[in-house]
């Protein structure tokens, strides 16, 4: 009915801009990124060159006191003992000071200690016979170091002249120590481009064209009944005007044709002339299809899926920025629970937070259905802004427990407000490729909050981050309210409610069992066990700032987000859905193992990295597998309330996930916490293997190729 | 108004590079206050340490704190080579102190360098209070007793004026940045959608003028497919408005015919 | 405008509460002399050899924390008879605490561990002993961690493996020569010491006792002799243990030393002393000065007496830092310059009498 070459034209068409717009974007940012650190260095260098040669100064004081003690006390200038060693342990505590040496009268040198990859410039001796004549201290800037020569007196003579050596270097390397950082905030700014020059492009590019191209193809077919209902004063809304109005003018004059017709038909009853007038207009309307003037006209309208995507990114993105420090900002209100280790009371806010999603999960799905999404998002946001505030400001691990309860809460209803605003638009068609933006969205939201909130943390603390949270949370409501509009309340049949017979049904199935005790919940026990509460914790341990810690979780989105769209794939194409959710599991936990031959941040980064791609490869199969196993459970009570019990159940792996690593701590210690909590996953995902590996020897299920 | 297509998203750009250079801004801030934090607390505690291995070489003799005469003249000339040193106090173990350069008549230092001394995990401990920074180590003597502490305190203000001055400075050359790139980027979207706006334009202005029957514009060339695939459209909506017109037309001369007046 | 100061106001409020509070109360604290019950502590002093540092130490001590104590001295005079009547008078006077100066004047008034006796030792009331060179060696405790009875006190020598390295600090040795007489056990007891440790710090260690002559005394002739004979193995160092008589013939030792171009080591302060008829020309050693000591054991005392603890919960300590003390007249005269690190932490010594004058021009260096 369409024409697709056209069609497709249209979509690469818009497909162009969108890369074209990014790359320049990159470009843009890059650059003005380069130019400010460009300034910035060169203010640094000014400002701190005269600190480092004052500091430079109380160093060489603090040196020539000893050597002045040491001269007043009769040893000869000549014959100082030790003087190297001596030297080494002034310089130490002072990176940025690569060289001390003492010139003797003539210039030559008698004593230095000289930093690795570093040499005293020849320009010393010269310096030491200009000091001596001038019998003071001297600043002068040679090419790789700032030296700052300082005369040793003894009997009011200068004898001798200190030189402190400051790697030039030094503030080029101030620089460089936030360059991570900088190539972080680039990194999300071009997530947080993509995001936002995505929804400009759609609202103002590509859905007009979209629309216009729709409307076009009716019209191609005589169907003249549509307009586009799009609205902006730029150059496509204004051709979309005079689209619109040539659609009008046919109409209008089908109109005026219509009008003819009446009258001519009022004022003359004759029937042939009847039959002649109402062939015409028969044939007018057998090739064409208008809006009569009576009638609403319809408009094309399109929900764009990208709507809700900002607003959702927004807020996974507020609640995901504590992710590298919860557990440390934890620890720090810790207090006693009787009958939990201290472990297990620093992992209990992460569990209580599972529990409370779990628990609010279907809640909020009855709710979407009865007010639809919009209403939801916005009921879900009043807990969690609650819930952001109070935990900046909880005063101990009680109420923390409570305000964590409030943005569970508000996490799980607007996490299924979104859910259900990509439900009502769209198709069985298109809801695959909504539900893709929906987690894309999701993903690249923890990437980004990882990273920002270990830099904020480092910056402005933890408690503040939890406000910058609340305003972005806040924000997100604000972009709702403009971006959505409010949806009739969804009509049809009520979906079914969860009933326990649903659960004895399906958990009657063995492999479903299986599934989920060898592959899903192990999934989230290492999720919420070992990235969010074991990693940050440890790593803190391991001496690393919370940037580090956030770039290092940080990892896991980038992992999955990247692979798992080609493990799906290739899942799917192999119909190995059962392979790759066990080899996926036990890849997730290997990685912790190598914990046990080196403690150090690389190793956990490894194991971050490998439960990425443990759980690119595992997660999608998983979902796929469900209808493959349970296709009988599936004819009786539907596929929706198979993955519901599904879901529900995988979410007890993520309340129980902190509880276990601890209980390993308590036990082994924590590099033995994780490399046990690796040996258990692997262990499930081997176990899986044997399991189902077995099931497809023995019995006749196999699984369907999709 | 009338808002391009340019000027959306350009705008849209330029907040983001906006939002970019706060943060590397704000980045180099914070990176700037910290080195130089660090570069000062190190400097003063040099002093503090050599300070605090004299007291205790006098404390080695087997002198009480009060009793080293010696340390005021010591804390004096320390203070005097060191201009951003404010004060260098010598306290005992419940706070007395003992000594002072300058010299003060306040007989007890202030109670959270006491308990800064208790909860030191290293050999010095730094303070950062509302208007002076201040670096502190304990005194030991030769029984292994803790008999009070040395603190070295530097004004605020002196940092606090270069690091503000500093702030200024990234953020003028953040303005800056914001300038150049902001217009390099409307620049380069308007380079981008030239073809787009016009290629819209043209349509409007060929929608306009079928609309109104009249012709079109010479193609120069540079259709894109798009507006090929609009002409293409246009051009049936024009034969439809024909037929709709024929129509009309022929009804009008069934009218005639019928002797009504059209 | 922050909002944490919302939160940390009420730890702020209380910080300044505190300082409002504590110093006052810590300085009215600090002020108030410490006594017994309105009375001073009595404390009875039994000394060897008239007062010393340690007792001005000790004495200074109380001064400086403010404790009001009566000092009831009493001096043998280096005569042992005198033991049995200072033990009746102290179960008589009742004193809060017994201070005993000395290895032979502590086992008389408080006993050999394994041999207290009631009737001749003082054993309800609590003591601390000072100068006592070998508390476990002598037999006066058994273990340094408590004494398992009403007493406790210091180590005054220097463990030798502290003074190897000190000495190793200055200059690697790979030989160590030891003079020392026979006939004390302190030096006995070190030369066994540091036969050990040659073993496990790998050096060559000569030990050359001073013979004896008819009455089994130790010939102050033979001196000289000795260090000609030890310097003939050319040591990095001669080594004088803590023993009284080479501390006696100090004078002669380190000026034959410095002839051969030896440096001498000195182990306790009897060493270093410089007195006008009897100069050392010792290069250096790692002592505790009596005074500090003194200061020890008045710490010990207050914790008794004012703390209240018990002498066995106290255990035999060790001062927490020695005292270097380097001759540079010495060091000069011999050119073996101390290292820097060694000059950071050393008390100078003031020679009383010139070095160089016995260093041969020829073996200077």
């Amino acid at each position: 009915m369409s024409h697709p070459a056209d069609r497709s034209a249209a979509r690469s068409y818009s497909r162009r801009i969108n890369i074209r717009l990014f790359a320049l974007t990159l470009i843009i940012l890059a650059g003005a990124a380069a130019f400010a650190s460009w300034r910035a260095l060169d203010a640094f260098e000014r400002e701190l060159v005269p600190e480092i040669e004052q500091k430079s100064v109380t160093v060489g004081q603090s040196v020539n006191d000893l050597i002045e003690k040491a001269l007043a006390i009769g040893v000869p200038f000549q014959q100082m003992v030790g003087m190297e060693q001596f030297l080494s342990d002034a310089k130490a505590p002072h990176p940025e000071i690569r060289y001390l040496a003492v010139s003797s009268t003539e210039g030559g040198l008698l004593y230095k200690s000289v930093s690795s990859a570093s040499a005293i410039p020849d320009e010393v001796a010269d310096i030491a016979r200009q000091v001596i004549s001038g019998n003071h201290s001297k600043w002068v800037e040679l090419k790789n170091y700032q030296n700052t020569a300082l005369p040793i007196t003894f009997e009011d003579r200068t004898i001798g002249v200190l030189h402190v050596g400051v790697d030039r270097a030094f503030v080029r390397q101030t620089i460089s120590e936030i360059l991570y950082d900088i190539l972080v905030v680039l990194l999300i700014s071009l997530l947080v481009t993509f995001e936002v020059l995505l929804i400009i492009v759609a609202i103002s590019i590509t859905t007009p064209i979209r629309l216009m191209d729709n409307v076009a193809d009716r019209l191609r077919e005589g169907d003249f009944s549509l307009a586009v209902l799009h609205r902006s004063n730029d150059e496509i809304g204004r051709f979309l005007e005079a689209f619109n109005a040539t659609i009008r003018s046919i109409n209008q004059s089908y109109d005026a044709l219509l009008n003819k017709v009446r009258s001519l038909q009022q004022t003359i009853g004759n029937r042939v002339v009847s039959k002649d007038v109402e062939d015409i207009l028969a044939g007018v309307q057998n090739r064409f299809r208008f809006f009569s003037s009576e009638g609403p006209r319809r408009q094309l309208r399109e929900s764009s899926l990208i709507n809700i995507r900002t607003p959702l990114f927004i807020f996974i993105f507020a609640e995901e920025l504590s992710r590298p420090f919860f557990p440390i900002y934890v620890k720090e209100l810790y207090a006693p629970i009787p009958g939990l280790t201290p472990e297990m009371v620093i992992g209990l806010p992460i569990s209580v937070f599972m529990l409370m999603v779990a628990i609010a999960t279907p809640f909020a799905g009855t709710w979407a259905d009865r007010y639809g999404p919009r209403r939801v998002f916005m009921i879900g946001i009043v807990p969690a802004v609650i819930g952001f505030i109070g935990t900046g400001l909880a005063l101990s691990l009680y109420d923390l427990l409570f305000w964590r309860c409030l943005c569970a809460f508000g996490y799980a209803t607007i996490y299924i407000a979104c859910q259900g605003y990509i439900a009502d638009n769209t198709d069985s068609s298109n809801r695959a490729q909504g539900m893709a933006i929906f987690m894309g969205g999701v993903f690249a939201a923890g990437i980004c909050g990882a990273a920002i909130g270990g830099i904020l943390a480092d910056r402005i603390g933890f408690r503040l981050t939890f406000f910058v949270s609340t305003a972005l949370a806040l924000l997100a409501a604000v972009l709702v309210v403009n971006l959505i509009d409010p949806q009739p309340p969804r009509t049809g049949a009520p979906k079914r409610k969860l009933r326990l017979g649903d659960f004895i049904t399906v958990l009657g199935n063995a492999r479903f069992l299986a599934l989920l005790l060898l592959g899903a919940i192990p999934g989230k026990i290492i999720l919420t066990g070992f990235l969010f509460y074991l990693a940050p914790l440890y790593l803190k341990l391991l001496g690393d700032n919370q940037s580090t810690i956030g770039r290092v979780l940080m990892a896991y989105g980038i992992v999955t987000i990247l692979m798992t769209p080609v493990f799906a794939k290739l899942a799917d194409r192999l119909g190995a859905h059962r392979w790759f959710v066990g080899l996926g599991t036990a890849i997730s936990g290997l990685g912790l193992i190598g914990i046990l031959y080196q403690q150090s941040t690389i190793t956990v980064l490894g194991g971050v990295v490998m439960l990425g791609l443990g759980h690119a490869m595992s997660i999608s199969p998983q979902l796929a597998m469900v209808p493959e196993i349970c296709a009988r459970e599936v004819a009786e009570i539907g596929q929706t309330t198979v993955l519901s019990v599904f879901r529900l159940i995988e979410r007890m792996g993520s309340v129980v996930g902190p509880f276990i690593v601890a209980a390993l701590i308590g036990a082994f210690g924590y590099s033995g916490a994780m490399a046990g909590t690796g040996i258990l996953i692997s262990s499930a995902g081997v176990l899986f293997l044997a399991v189902f590996l077995g099931f497809a020897a023995s019995g006749p299920a196999k699984g369907s190729k999709s | 108004m009338k808002v391009s297509l340019t000027t959306k998203i350009g705008l849209t750009i330029v907040g983001i590079v906006a939002f970019v250079l706060l943060l590397v801004t704000f980045l180099n801030y914070f990176k700037f206050q910290k080195t130089l934090a660090g570069l000062l607390d190190s400097r003063v505690r040099v002093v503090s340490l050599d300070l605090k291995s004299t007291v205790e070489g006098g404390l080695n003799l087997g002198l009480a704190l009060r009793n080293i005469e010696t340390l005021q003249p010591i804390l004096d000339h320390a203070r005097e080579i060191n201009p951003l040193i404010a004060t260098i106090q010598v306290y005992d173990e419940s706070g007395n102190r003992l000594f002072s350069s300058p010299q003060s008549d306040v007989p007890v230092v202030p109670a959270e360098w006491m308990t800064a001394l208790d909860s030191a995990e290293t050999d010095t401990w730094s303070l950062a209070g509302e208007t002076e920074f201040v670096v502190g180590v304990p005194l030991v003597d030769n029984l292994d007793k803790y008999v009070g502490g040395l603190s070295v305190t530097y004004s605020r203000s002196y940092s606090d004026a270069k690091v503000d001055a500093m702030l200024r400075e990234l953020g003028e050359a953040a303005l800056l940045a914001l300038a150049i790139f902001g217009t390099l980027a409307f620049l380069a979207v308007f380079l981008l959608l030239r073809d787009v706006s016009a290629a819209y334009r043209r349509m409007q202005t060929a929608m306009t003028l079928a609309a109104s029957g009249g012709v079109d514009p010479p193609d120069g060339g540079s259709r894109t497919e798009i507006e090929t695939h609009m002409l293409m459209v246009r051009d049936y909506a024009a034969g439809a408005k024909q037929d709709i017109d024929r129509a009309t037309a022929a009804i009008d001369e069934i009218g005639r015919k019928e002797g009504l007046p059209s | 405008m922050n909002p944490l100061r919302l939160v940390t106001g009420f730890a702020v409020f209380a910080m300044t509460l505190a300082a409002v509070l504590i110093p006052q109360d810590l300085s009215a604290q600090e002020r108030r002399v410490i006594d017994n019950d309105g009375k001073p502590f009595r404390i009875y002093m039994v000394t060897w050899r008239g007062e010393t540092d340690t007792d001005r130490g000790f004495a200074d001590y109380f001064a400086e924390r403010n404790i009001s104590v009566e000092l009831i001295r009493r001096d043998a005079n280096r005569d042992s008879s005198k033991f049995p009547e200072f033990v009746s008078e102290i179960n008589a006077l009742k004193p809060d605490l017994v201070y005993t100066w000395g290895t032979g004047v502590s086992l008389a008034i408080l006993g050999k561990e394994v041999e207290v006796d009631p009737e001749k030792h003082v054993t309800g009331i609590p003591a601390v002993f000072a100068n006592v060179s070998q508390p476990i060696g002598s037999g006066l405790v058994t273990s340094a961690r408590t004494s398992g009875r009403n007493i406790t006190g210091s180590f005054f020598l220097v463990p030798e493996e502290a003074q190897l390295k000190a000495m190793a600090q200055y200059r690697p040795f790979n030989k160590l020569a030891v003079l020392y007489n026979r006939k004390e056990s302190n030096s006995r007891l070190a030369v066994d010491a540091l036969k050990d440790l040659s073993k496990r710090m790998a050096f060559e260690i000569m030990a050359l006792a001073a013979p004896l002559d008819d009455q089994g005394e130790a010939i102050k002739e033979s001196v000289s002799g000795m260090v000609e004979q030890a310097a003939a193995w050319k040591p990095d160092f001669i080594y004088i243990p803590p023993d009284s008589f080479m501390s006696r013939h100090r004078h002669h030792l380190s000026r034959a030393a410095l002839q051969y171009g030896v440096p001498v080591f000195g182990a306790a302060e009897g060493s270093l002393d410089q007195e006008e008829d009897k100069p050392s020309h010792v290069l250096m050693g790692l002592i505790s000065r009596y005074y500090n000591i003194g200061r020890l054991t008045g710490h010990q005392a207050e914790r008794i007496l004012v703390n209240r603890q018990r002498p066995e919960d106290i255990p035999i300590e060790y001062l927490s830092r020695f005292s270097l003390v380097l001759n540079m007249n010495v060091a000069d005269a011999l050119g073996l310059y101390p290292p820097m690190d060694i000059l950071k932490i050393a008390e100078i010594a003031e020679p009383a009498e010139d070095a160089k004058q016995f260093v041969p021009v020829a073996g200077g260096s």
